[in-house]
């Protein structure tokens, strides 16, 4: 009894006075403001898709993450054939294929007209960079806007921040039917049972394989490599564009409309490629067919290319202030594609001797599922109306953690998984 | 028995009450510093009519206390050091012509600025409660500490006017 009084109180003691042990990150600077990327699409096409009609179908209707502008520009697949000389591809020669692609279809020029709402006559308006400028501002940044004089105008023009995270991401799949995996285990399996000496034990061995392999033929191996790229945008085009380019119903120019349409101003810049992989096989649940197997497989690896991207890029990762340290809250949701289970580190902000701030690592948190905020709306909107929407869920304002209590408001989360 | 209870008991008691006077230290230290203008101020946008939007920047060894004084600074910033511009945001002189009138008019203005004082009423924190994570630095053993707020800066000249604690704009012409 007497040790336990003690423990409780020297763990009292302990619990009061003493911190966090704490890891310091590289030296990499960390941009502690999050902008949402805008992404488009495209899937590299090959004859050698199964179902091919199906592969694309699924490609196009594949859902879009929330987490993203969705910056679709049109066409979402090109056939690669059309831009190589060789009729057989080399991987080596894709990154080649695809800046012709580019080029040749003026892609990062359909980007910029996009955000400007560029029509057939060459004029623009900013009603996109407006709305996306609003939907990235967090609900302390509509708050800090609306004392201002020129109120929530001030974050629609802060969509133009938003440009320089346009990315494209062009995905390469390789289907392998699941059976010649399954046909060259079966071969091995038969070798092995020719060498058992008695014949009704062989047989059973042969029963055994062929069970095996009629189970394990169905489905696809699918390899995917994913080229992402960046549309270059900066002060200097940024200058260009609006000084030469740039027109609105008010400033109709013929040689501006030609000047955008010949522009070479616009480029996209690449970034890296990723690989991922993902395998579909039979159901216990249903019996899946051929094609439903394809389209299960075209999504799962969609979703694994969008997965990798946020592991590998910071761009990607959502960051945000925690609202509050105990509970452990933040005012992020659906919005940034926040999903049970999700990781996040938490970072403070430090001056170190030398006069330099830097980010420390406090901790790790992890995404409490069943309390996570829809904000799904629009700043300065009513959010009753979204939450209302969202299927009748208590209404919230903020996404609850699971963590330890040694953390405080204004601490950097960063995603990690 | 009884005793190493009484003693446990004894042990958190003294934690907690250190803990409170603590905490008390702190504000009074953050107190202090305002006097001696420790903290800073810059301009966050500009405000709506007849305010000022600003950031103040607080210290203390406790974040709350940095953000509890925070209104107190944007206060005692607008009405005796006021705060350089940035651009497409005018800066703004100091209501108080003169740094002294704190000293000469001790009285008024320890009132004045007192926990919960009439400062209050000139101030509102401008975010959702929130705090930027690159307005949250801690520095050796204090946390420096940015926070957005809006000042009602014509309902505060007009008071500290009627006061007769700084001059009217039209004065002297």
């Amino acid at each position: 009894m007497k040790k336990r009084i003690l423990f409780f109180t020297l763990t009292t003691f302990f619990y009061l006075n003493i911190s966090n042990a704490q890891s310091t990150l590289n030296n990499k600077p960390i941009d502690s403001k999050y902008r949402r990327s805008s992404l488009h699409t495209i899937l590299i096409e090959s004859d050698r898709f199964p179902y091919k009609d199906t592969v694309l179908k699924a490609y196009y209707n594949a859902p879009f993450p929330d987490k993203y502008n969705d910056h679709t520009i049109g066409e979402k697949s090109f056939n690669p054939n059309q831009y190589s000389r060789s009729t057989t591809i080399k991987d080596s020669e894709y990154k080649s294929i695809i800046d012709s692609y580019f080029k040749e279809n003026k892609i990062a020029a359909k980007l910029v007209a996009k955000w400007f709402d560029r029509k057939a006559d060459g004029t623009m308006d900013m009603d996109l960079i407006g709305q996306r400028g609003l939907y990235n501002a967090t609900e302390m940044a509509a708050k800090i806007a609306s004392n201002s004089a020129r109120g929530l105008a001030s974050l629609a023009d802060a969509g133009e921040e938003l440009i320089g995270n346009t990315f494209v991401v062009v995905s390469k799949l390789n289907f392998v039917s699941n059976e010649y995996a399954a046909a060259i285990i079966r071969e091995a399996a038969y070798a092995a049972a020719s060498r058992i000496p008695y014949a009704t034990l062989e047989q059973a061995g042969r029963a055994v394989a062929d069970q095996i392999y009629e189970k394990t033929k169905e489905g696809y191996s699918v390899w995917t490599t994913s080229y992402l790229y960046k549309l270059k945008w900066n002060d200097s085009i940024s200058t260009i564009f609006y000084t030469d380019l740039w027109m609105d119903e008010n400033t109709k120019d013929s040689s501006r409309k030609s000047k955008f349409d010949n522009s070479e101003l616009f480029e996209m810049e690449y970034i890296g490629s990723e690989n991922s992989s993902s395998l579909v096989t039979f159901s216990l649940k249903e019996k899946r067919s051929e094609e439903k197997i394809v389209e299960i497989a075209t999504v799962r690896n969609i979703d694994a290319v969008y997965a990798k991207l946020q592991k590998k890029y910071d761009v990607f990762k959502t960051k945000t202030p925690l609202y509050t340290g105990y509970p452990i809250t933040a005012k992020i949701g659906l919005k940034e594609g926040v999903m049970g289970g999700d990781k996040y580190e938490v970072l403070e902000q430090t001056l170190d001797a030398d006069g330099k701030t830097k980010y420390v690592r406090k901790g790790i948190i992890k995404v409490n599922g069943k309390q996570i905020w829809d904000n799904r709306f629009v700043a300065g909107e009513n959010e009753a109306v979204a939450d209302s929407v969202a299927n009748n869920t208590p209404k919230r304002d903020r996404t609850l953690f699971k963590g330890s209590k040694n953390y405080y408001a204004g601490m950097l989360i960063r995603q990690i998984k | 028995m009884k005793n190493l209870l009484k003693t446990s008991i004894l042990i958190i008691i003294s934690m907690l009450g250190l803990s409170t006077i603590v905490s008390a230290q702190a504000r009074k230290k953050a107190d202090k510093d305002t006097k001696i203008w420790r903290y800073e101020i810059e301009a966050a946008g500009v405000g709506t009519q007849g305010s000022y939007l600003i950031k103040v920047w607080s210290y203390s060894k406790k974040p709350k206390v940095a953000i509890e004084q925070a209104k107190k600074n944007a206060v005692h910033g607008v009405v005796f050091k006021g705060f350089s511009g940035k651009p497409g945001i005018p800066g703004q002189r100091a209501l108080a012509s003169s740094p002294n009138i704190e000293q000469e008019k001790q009285e008024f203005f320890d009132e004045f600025f007192a926990d919960n004082g009439k400062y209050m009423k000139y101030v509102t924190e401008s975010g959702d409660g929130s705090i930027a994570a690159e307005d949250r630095l801690k520095a050796g053993k204090e946390y420096k500490i940015g926070i957005v707020v809006s000042v009602n800066v014509d309902a505060l000249r007009k008071d500290l006017e009627d006061a007769g604690v700084i001059k009217g704009l039209s004065s002297g012409f």
